[in-house]
């Protein structure tokens, strides 16, 4: 085993065991537990960075580790340039938000839970990306889903936490059923899990399975990186701590749809472009994402809100990108990982930030803030570093990547789609705006003056402005990147300054992005109160593109389906008692005849022997007489069975078993033939 | 070299301590230390009991080669006359979960019982000797000792039922034993017809002859006699109405110790009758199967799905396990049987978990959904085992309901049944939907009333070992796999 | 051959009685022929064999089925007793005003 192998087993074997030990540590000292998760966070990224040189100075060839775990399945890493990048984001954003917490969740109760978790969410979510095979990927996809269920219920006292929580693990689910349906598939046909296997025997698949498992797996990325139409839950889980958002809602966790792509990607060669219809879809689905995600976060005035929907609309860009990703060489495969990186910098940035304003304000509506400016200066000056980034404006971070991801669009031809980013681009640079507007410009508001709001500790700020600090240089680190990724880039730093679209994207952007502001904000009559007027946009926007209520009728359906199941419940139980009072009725009926029968059989030949048979009118009258005796016997029979038709549930007990009896026979008869 | 005492030991000495059981209940009643000496005579039975079974299970891991051993009370001159016994992993895998699974509800028993004070000598005998019946049943080597032993079981789990004399629980006792007495009836029916075609009961002497049988006519009436006797018993659907309405009456800790070891043997019996005596060469019964394992699986979680009460709704998941059990006999392949196996331990720990929590929670008043809300910031320990075996019946790694589902799931692909995988997989779905309604209720409502409970912390330390026992289980399923192929790769299933 | 013919008309005879009544002693009667039905069959095939298999089978049989009809009787004494009827759709009725029902 190499080096690189063991650091491949340690990095995420080290927090999740070290994750136990929080309530155990905590039992001594709550200052000790705070820190021992910074050290193991600190100790996970040091173990994930010591990797990179390995990967960066490699031939970009995957170095594969693993053991027998059970009954022939292996467990192992996989270290190649996607894990290792991916290793190393989850790793740093762990340091930094448990860093963060420090600060953040100082007066929180039930904090050795939150550690805990955390802790095991960094264990989980590297286990996730380094994974050498299908099954244990999929158990650490479960886990973070777990963690990301627990984390968003932490506050599990507030009832709407629980409910967001339970939201959120159910449309995940979805998705997870899907990708437990592609693995199954590739099971059934290659007999592996294992990466390295799956490589080598992909070709042997046929088109058509390949096919069904590359949409099943897309399904499994749009649950779990919230694309559409299974966006919606991201905005829900907004309910999580703040720090939790901006680690699994914005930085990681959510990402695990995108790595799972681009793994996809990277397995499958070749093959990718064979596929009928699959990229098209995944960049239709990313772009839609984008636009739909970037003017809902136009309309919310929830200042997490707002990150939730930057953060879908991001995820869309990516998302297209790999859509336009023939093979891992091409341009749309680096772009897409490469904005993954600069998105979570400027989106962690801003859910820190977010996390300090709510805590000066104790609020989450935009509305009552304004004017923050003099208060927390540094927040300021950071929140604007993170405009101009996630607008991608130059030089930052995110001028580079979009405009790779937007290179790629357009490179495909596709003109439809290159329009729709653009303008997804103008609408972010406006809505990002607004954010600004909103919070930190004009006159102090009310609510502000009342809270005498005070820059946020020290323990907050400074993971912010390190990550401000990498949003400022990571765009200039594309040449390091691209050769870390061992990806051949036509495009070079400068060309990206002097490249066809960058000028129209740049004239673009400004004007557009100003006109849009301009035009939503002089239409109001002030800028604090949101567009009031009842007009066919803001109705859609209000109710976001109508997707929750879409889910809410379907779920209402099948409470109805499920009660109408409850109606069968009483049908079925039904039917062992009809069938049991039909014998009853059958017997009774034989019974009261036959009985009637011999009572008036004994008379007659009773009478008959006392009076001769002389006396047939006599017999007339006794035939009438047995006749109406035995429709009187049988009313009151039938009465009697009406008073007394068997209501308990033993008879339903033996009269199922009876049918049950009929039908292992009849199956039997079925197989074995008469 | 294992000797017939060691076989008999175990349970032997389960029937002395059940019978020592009542006149050592009188003395401790005088003592002051109630409840320590209780603990520690029913510490001391399983002491005694549990060295047997390692006893006989480390002579046999012992052994150079693990194949079948028979043996018989009389040394074998009067085969015909004599209860026969044999051993193999199966078996001495299934005396070791009976033995752990029964000391710890037992031990749940006597804390959720003396808090209550009620007389309970009988009932600790019942289930002693309950205990030594199933380990009779697991270990014996012909129709006819497994007929006895499991008979005794299942009549044994009546007098568990009925431990509080309501109308209630007399009407489902009732209910059940005329079930359990027309199902035994079938079997014996079949039984005799098999033993007048192959003139023997012993297992593989059955088996042997059935696979060279010619005129299968008689068979087939025999064996829709057994499957129809048993697949009463185990609660198969449609025969399953029994199960629910006893679960719900029986007192927690019966309902606890019947799904976790009376139910397990019954599929234990199910798998040793299919698998091993009348195997598909003999007669093949897969699709019949088949369709039975789809239908319970659906109906099972349907039924659960509509549930108010919370205590019925773990009873119908007892009937969907069954569904999942019979899905891992279908496949057919040592896997299959390895997953049923394991599915076994888990599904019995997962359902006497969530039973005792749920008991801990009526022993409050709380019994429908309703009552539920909130439950979670009132009782969060309990509550919190109860949602580990929800998230474990729902299939969510990395608990032990997770691997098990993909055993037998992976099972089911591998015997060319994939649509049975795929209906399991889609009722697991819906498992995970009300069980998360089940966790919604405790969670996200508002509680109805604010009455402060103390938990009692003795009865959290059986429900823990549980819970613990279900995340361990779950990240090293290995260890159950040692156990049952203790030399690597073992033919589980006999060659056709 | 007889046997096997009276046996199985014993076992139908007794699944008949206990779908069309509910009167417990009737219940019981019912299961009784059931079980004694299988029993007959076995010892008549066992003869038939000519082995002791059948009488040492029919010893336990019926220590088993005795226990249970024992437990069924005893119920049944205690529901007349407690409840002053012996059908079980009464016992049913009365459960939901019985005091005792919870736990």
């Amino acid at each position: 085993m190499s080096l690189d192998s063991i650091t491949g087993w340690l990095v995420w074997v080290i927090p999740l065991i070290s994750s136990l030990f929080v309530p155990l540590i905590s039992k001594f000292s709550a200052k000790a537990r705070n820190y021992f998760v910074v050290l193991i966070a600190a100790i996970t990224t040091g173990l994930a960075l010591s990797m990179v040189p390995g990967v960066f100075f490699g031939s970009g060839e995957p170095t594969v580790s693993s053991v027998v775990w059970f009954a022939g399945i292996n467990a192992g890493v996989f270290i190649d340039p996607l894990s290792v990048l991916f290793t190393s984001l989850v790793a740093f954003f762990g340091l930094i938000i448990a860093v963060y917490s420090l600060g953040y969740m100082a007066h929180e109760e039930g904090l050795t839970r939150y550690y805990f978790l955390l802790l095991l969410f960094i264990g989980s979510m590297i286990g996730l990306v380094i994974s050498d095979n299908l099954l244990q990927m999929f158990i650490f996809w479960e886990m973070v889903g777990l963690c990301s269920f627990t984390l968003i219920s932490f506050w599990y006292k507030r009832p709407e936490s629980v409910k967001a929580g339970t939201k959120v693990f159910i449309m995940t689910r979805i998705g997870d059923i899907a990708l437990l349906g592609a693995i199954a598939l590739v099971y059934v046909s290659l007999g592996t899990f294992s990466f390295r296997e799956i490589i080598a025997g992909i070709s042997s698949i046929p088109i058509p399975t390949l096919t069904a498992i590359a949409f099943l797996t897309l399904g499994g990325a749009i649950a779990k990186s919230a694309q559409l139409p299974l966006h919606t839950w991201l905005y829900s889980a907004m309910e999580a701590p703040t720090s939790v958002s901006a680690l699994l809602h914005s930085a990681t966790m959510v990402k695990a749809g995108i790595y799972l792509i681009a793994r996809f990607i990277l397995i499958i060669g070749p093959l990718a472009a064979a596929l009928p219809y699959w990229l098209p879809t995944i960049a239709w689905i990313g772009v839609l994402t984008a636009i739909v995600g970037a003017t809902l976060a136009f309309y919310t005035n929830d200042i997490k809100g707002v990150l939730a929907y930057s953060t879908i609309s991001q995820l869309g860009f990516m998302m297209a990108a790999l859509g336009t990703a023939s093979s891992a060489s091409s341009l749309g495969w680096f772009a897409s990982l490469y904005h993954m990186m600069s998105h979570a910098f400027f989106e962690g940035l801003g859910f820190l930030l977010a996390g300090g304003i709510i805590h000066a304000l104790g609020t989450r509506d935009m509305r009552l803030m304004g004017g923050l400016k003099k208060a927390m200066p540094i927040t300021f000056i950071l929140a604007v570093i993170m405009i101009i980034t996630t607008s991608g404006l130059p030089p930052f971070a995110a001028f580079f990547s979009k405009g790779l991801i937007i290179t790629s669009i357009s490179e495909t031809g596709n003109l439809v789609q290159t329009i729709i980013l653009f303008a997804t681009t103008m609408l972010t640079f406006a809505y990002s705006l607004r954010f600004m507007a909103l919070i930190f410009m004009g006159k102090e508001s009310d609510h502000i003056t009342k809270m005498h709001p005070h820059e946020a500790p020290k323990t907050m700020l400074y993971p912010a402005i390190v990550l401000a600090i990498l949003c400022v240089v990571w765009g200039v680190a594309q040449p390091l990147v691209a050769s870390f990724m061992h990806v051949e880039l036509e495009i070079s730093l400068v060309g990206a300054f002097v490249n066809l679209e960058t000028p129209i994207f740049l004239s673009l952007l400004l004007p557009t992005g100003l006109l849009i502001y301009y035009t939503y904000y002089k239409t109001s009559s002030n800028i604090r109160t949101i567009v009031s007027g009842k007009n066919p946009i803001t109705t859609i926007l209000s109710h976001g593109y109508f997707f929750d209520d879409i889910y809410n009728a379907i779920a209402k359906g099948i409470t109805k389906v499920s009660n109408s199941l409850g109606h069968f419940e009483d049908k079925y139980n039904l039917i062992p008692q009809k069938v049991a009072s039909g014998f009853f009725r059958f017997a009774s009926a034989v019974h009261s005849s036959f009985d009637v029968a011999t009572d008036q059989f004994l008379n007659v030949i009773a009478t008959r022997s006392i009076s001769g048979a002389s006396e047939i009118h006599k017999f007339d009258v006794l035939l009438d007489k047995f006749l109406s005796a035995i429709g009187n016997k049988t009313v009151s029979g039938a009465s009697e069975i009406k008073r007394k038709t068997p209501s308990t549930s033993l008879q339903h007990y033996i009269a199922a078993a009876v049918l049950g009896f009929v039908l292992i026979v009849i199956l039997i008869i079925l197989t074995m033939g008469v | 070299m294992i000797e017939i005492i060691d076989i008999i030991l175990p349970i032997l000495s389960l029937v002395i301590s059940a019978l020592l059981t009542i006149p050592v209940f009188r003395l401790i009643r005088k003592s002051s230390h109630k409840l320590a000496l209780t603990v520690g005579w029913f510490m001391a039975v399983y002491a005694v009991a549990g060295t047997a079974v390692a006893n006989l299970a480390l002579k046999y891991y012992g052994l150079e080669s693990y194949s079948v051993l028979n043996f018989t009370l009389n040394g074998g001159a009067l085969a015909g006359l004599s209860s026969s016994f044999m051993i193999d992993v199966i078996s001495i895998y299934m005396s070791i979960i009976v033995i752990a699974l029964s000391a710890i509800i037992l031990i749940y028993t006597v804390f959720a019982i003396n808090s209550n004070e009620r007389p309970s000598e009988r009932y600790f005998a019942i289930m002693l000797m309950l205990t030594a019946a199933l380990l009779g049943a697991v270990l014996s080597g012909d129709l006819l000792t497994l007929f006895i032993f499991w008979e005794a079981a299942a009549a044994g789990a009546g007098f568990l039922m009925l431990y509080k004399k309501n109308a209630l629980t007399i009407n489902s006792t009732l209910k059940y034993l005329v079930m359990i007495i027309i199902a035994s009836a079938f079997v014996v029916f079949g039984l005799s017809i098999v033993y007048g075609i192959t003139g023997s009961l012993n297992f593989t002497d059955v088996q042997q002859a059935l696979v060279t049988l010619a005129d299968k006519r008689l068979l087939v009436i025999a064996f829709i006699f057994i499957a129809t006797g048993y697949a009463i018993e185990s609660a198969i659907v449609p025969f399953h109405f029994w199960l629910p309405d006893a679960y719900t009456a029986a007192p927690s800790t019966s309902a606890a110790f019947l799904s976790a070891l009376v139910d397990q043997g019954s599929y234990y019996i199910l798998i040793r009758v299919l698998v091993f005596i009348i195997t598909p060469a003999g007669l093949n019964w897969i699709f019949m199967l088949a369709v039975m394992a789809a239908l319970t699986m659906i109906v099972g979680n349907l039924f659960a799905l509509i549930q108010t009460n919370v205590k019925r709704l773990i009873a119908n998941i007892c009937v969907a396990d069954v569904g999942y059990n019979l899905v891992a006999i279908t496949s057919y392949t040592s896997l299959g049987l390895v997953g049923n196996l394991y599915f076994f331990l888990i599904g019995g720990i997962t359902t006497a978990l969530a039973f005792m929590a749920v008991g801990v929670m009526n022993s409050h008043g709380y019994k429908t959904l309703e009552d539920f809300s909130g439950i979670g910031r009132k009782m969060p320990l309990v509550s919190l085992a109860l949602v580990m075996a929800g998230l474990s019946f729902a299939g969510v790694p990395p608990l032990g309901g997770f691997m098990a589902k993909y055993l037998v799931f992976t099972s089911a692909i591998e015997a060319n049944m994939s649509w049975l995988a795929v209906i399991g997989v889609l009722t697991s779905v819906l498992q995970t939907a009300y069980l998360f309604r089940l966790v919604n209720y405790m969670y996200a409502r508002k509680p109805k009333d604010e009455t402060v409970i103390n938990e009692s912390k003795r009865i959290l330390i059986p429900i823990f070992i549980l819970a613990a026992a279900i995340l361990i289980l779950g990240l090293f399923p290995q260890i159950v796999f040692n156990l049952l192929q203790p030399g690597g790769n073992l033919q589980l299933i006999p060659p056709i | 051959m007889d046997f096997v013919i009276l046996s199985l008309v014993m076992l139908a005879i007794g699944v008949y009685g206990l779908l069309t009544n509910r009167h417990l002693l009737k219940v019981f009667i019912s299961v009784e022929l059931i079980a004694t039905g299988a029993t007959l069959n076995f010892v008549t095939l066992a003869s038939a064999m000519g082995k002791g298999l059948g009488e040492a089978f029919l010893i336990l049989a019926f220590s088993t089925d005795t226990a249970v009809s024992a437990v069924i009787l005893a119920l049944l004494v205690i529901v007349s007793k407690k409840y002053g009827t012996s059908d079980i759709s009464e016992v049913m009725k009365l459960q939901e005003n019985d005091s005792e029902v919870e736990e």
